[in-house]
């Protein structure tokens, strides 16, 4: 089951399809059992130990609460991995630098993951490392390119894996609208689903 | 007519007298030739340390005298038995003299006359990646018994006939079983050699975190995970199930795993864990030591309690007739198993009846992650395969590549630890005398109530006292009957 974080400040809901498109892409390509829709479970509970993975994203200023970062931090202790992506897309962006200082609050600072990281191979290959999105080409957010994802690492296994590539929108979409698409711009999710299953 | 019979009758009598008087006069040990059947079943009495060893030097001795006077066969001697009475163990020296006559031929026995007991220890590696020694003693009789290494007392017991284990990471260098006055130790074995584990699933939460368990226990996990029709997710760098690359197998699924590659595994000594849906693999069925009946569902809210496992959605197991049950959990009247395992000719089969375990680790009490961690371990530890140290590595003082041994075992400093120790005892048997005397020469008889026993032996009809009272009553009545003769005539 698909898992989006509710935290009280910023717009922790400002991405509503990613999950549906997520979801699409894992039956589209692998047997693994999905059940049709996500959930959102509130990142200040103890209900959040459930779901293995978590995605979190937003475009406002990001404050955890005391109750959770210590949720969180304990979430990751027992084995869960958060995936945070900045919808900005934007380096300077408040989404980026606030949630960035909580992550190193709760789990460490984050680091450059190698682009040969096994995330890349752990269904479909992506040689180049992380997919650019569409919103990279067009300029938008702070035009540049993200070569890298960054990531904390709790011994080699990603603990919290950080997108500054706004995957947010990229995903956002119906996925009956995938027929479109000469690419499908989902098949990464099926990496981190897949990494965060296996490893 | 009566004088003759009269005559022959008083020839008769004094022939028999006559016999009689030249037996009477020869002495037994005149006759060389007859010396191996006097001393058959000969009783070294009270024979412990240098007695015992004189006395079995003297008896030797006067059989090699006797077989070389009379030109006999070594082995006419062999069938004739020593009886040692022995009062104290007897030294190490001794033991292996005693052992190298009996393996020479000369059949021996011995009476338990000593104050010591039938005591058992043994040490084995556990397999665990973080090491370990098990202890386990045990005695016949139900007296107190302690177990201690050289630093401390590990454990005792008031009956020690139920044994007593103990599992400890850091035992020291001896262990010890004490009953009295009876002691018997062993030396703490190198840790042991662990292979790698394999698992068989289909990606999910259960798979990552069985593997992140026991990874995080040091055992290195290879996955081959099925995400589609005949496509895979690897982790690590699986290979096919061989004991020579995997201690143990763990299928977490059904059909993600052929059976006949499984079996071979079993046969040639590996481990299998079965758990969640890998029970209800048909094709696994003649490997499953439990057969699932039902479902059992989780009790709401125990994985916060002091009995974790209860909140777990489980199988209802039913145990083959050849299973153990390891594992079971009481519910008021009656305890489900769950977790059962089963031997395979060399290999054992383990069927574990939690269905989704990450739920103890993720959801469960604080300390749920270690526990899950040690659950599992403890499982695969269970029935991992754990090949033998090669001794002929343990003796090896050339250089690696001369013998084309593998260079890693240079560097093994344990394995130097178990070659110095083997080195330091010449007697290895020392740690438990009593029965490595036991191994030696069997276990003792109960003292012989007769000794010698010749009379039984139609070898020395001769030396029988009533025997010469039939003689002379013959005698007597024959010079009788030709009295009684001689006046009828």
């Amino acid at each position: 089951m698909f898992a989006t974080a509710q935290y009280e400040s910023g717009d922790w809901d400002s991405a509503p399809m990613v999950p549906a498109n997520v979801i699409d892409a894992i039956a589209r390509y692998t047997s693994i059992p999905v059940r049709p829709q996500g959930v959102s479970v509130p990142l200040s509970s103890e209900v959040i130990y459930g779901y293995p993975l978590l995605f979190l994203t937003g475009h406002l200023p990001v404050r955890f609460t005391n109750k959770e970062a210590e949720v969180l931090r304990e979430y990751l202790r027992r084995g869960g991995m958060l995936f945070v992506d900045d919808h900005n897309h934007d380096v300077d962006g408040a989404f980026n630098k606030t949630v960035r200082e909580e992550i190193r609050r709760v789990a460490g600072p984050l680091v450059p993951l190698p682009n040969s990281h096994e995330l890349y191979r752990s269904y479909f290959v992506f040689e180049n490392g992380p997919p650019t999105t569409s919103h990279e080409m067009n300029g938008w957010g702070d035009n540049l390119v993200h070569e890298q994802l960054d990531a904390v690492l709790f011994a080699s296994r990603i603990a919290v894996l950080f997108s500054t590539k706004d995957y947010s929108s990229e995903w956002s979409y119906h996925p009956d609208n995938k027929r479109f698409l000469s690419v499908d711009n989902t098949k990464f999710a099926v990496n981190i689903v897949v990494y965060a299953l296996t490893r | 007519m009566h004088r003759p019979i009269e005559t022959i009758g008083r020839l008769v009598g004094v022939g028999v007298l006559v016999l009689a008087l030249m037996l009477s006069l020869r002495s037994p040990t005149a006759d060389v030739s007859r010396a191996p059947r006097a001393l058959s079943n000969d009783a070294v009495a009270d024979s412990t340390g240098r007695g015992a060893a004189l006395e079995l030097s003297r008896v030797l001795l006067d059989r090699g005298q006797r077989d070389g006077a009379r030109g006999a066969d070594a082995t006419d001697s062999i069938g004739q038995s020593v009886h040692l009475t022995l009062q104290r163990i007897p030294s190490a020296a001794l033991r292996a003299t005693l052992a190298a006559a009996s393996l020479a031929g000369l059949p021996l026995d011995w009476t338990d006359s000593t104050a010591a007991r039938g005591l058992a220890v043994s040490a084995t590696a556990a397999a665990d990646p973080q090491g370990g020694t098990i202890a386990r003693a045990r005695a016949q009789n139900t007296q107190p018994l302690v177990l201690r290494d050289a630093a401390s007392t590990l454990d005792s017991v008031a009956d020690a006939s139920r044994g007593l284990a103990v599992s400890g990471a850091r035992l020291s260098a001896r262990i010890e079983a004490r009953q009295g006055r009876s002691r018997a130790a062993v030396d703490v074995p190198a840790q042991a050699l662990l292979r790698r584990l394999l698992l068989f699933a289909r990606p999910g939460w259960e798979a990552k975190f069985v593997t992140a368990a026991l990874e995080e226990r040091g055992w290195k996990v290879d996955g081959r995970l099925l995400i589609g029709r005949n496509a895979f997710v690897t982790t690590g760098m699986p290979s096919g199930a061989d004991t020579t690359r995997y201690a143990a197998v763990i299928v977490l699924d059904s059909g993600v795993v052929p059976a006949e590659p499984l079996s071979r595994f079993v046969r040639q000594g590996g481990g299998v864990v079965l758990g969640g849906d890998a029970l209800r693999d048909a094709a696994l069925r003649t490997l499953h030591p439990a057969s699932p009946d039902g479902e059992r569902p989780m009790v709401p809210g125990a994985l916060l309690t002091d009995a974790p496992r209860r909140g777990l959605d489980a199988w209802e197991l039913r145990p083959q007739r050849n299973a153990v049950v390891l594992v079971q959990e009481s519910h008021g009247t009656h305890a489900d198993p769950t977790v059962v395992v089963r031997r395979i000719a060399s290999g054992r089969v383990l069927a574990s009846a939690y269905r989704e375990t990450w739920r103890w680790r993720m959801e469960g009490p604080v300390d749920g992650l270690e526990a899950h961690g040690a659950w599992w371990s403890a499982l695969v530890s269970a029935v991992a395969f754990v090949p033998q140290r090669d001794t002929r590595v343990l003796r090896n003082d050339r250089p690696d590549s001369a013998r084309g041994i593998p260079s890693v075992a240079r560097f093994d400093s344990a394995i130097a630890a178990g070659a110095r120790a083997a080195q330091r005892s010449p007697y290895p048997g020392d740690a438990a005398p009593y029965a490595d005397l036991v191994a030696r020469l069997g276990a003792p008889v109960a003292l012989p109530t007769v000794r010698p026993t010749p009379a039984t032996s139609p070898t020395v009809w001769w030396r029988a006292s009533w025997l010469w009272f039939v003689v002379a009553a013959v005698a007597l009545v024959t010079e009788w009957t030709s009295r009684r003769v001689r006046g009828a005539a």
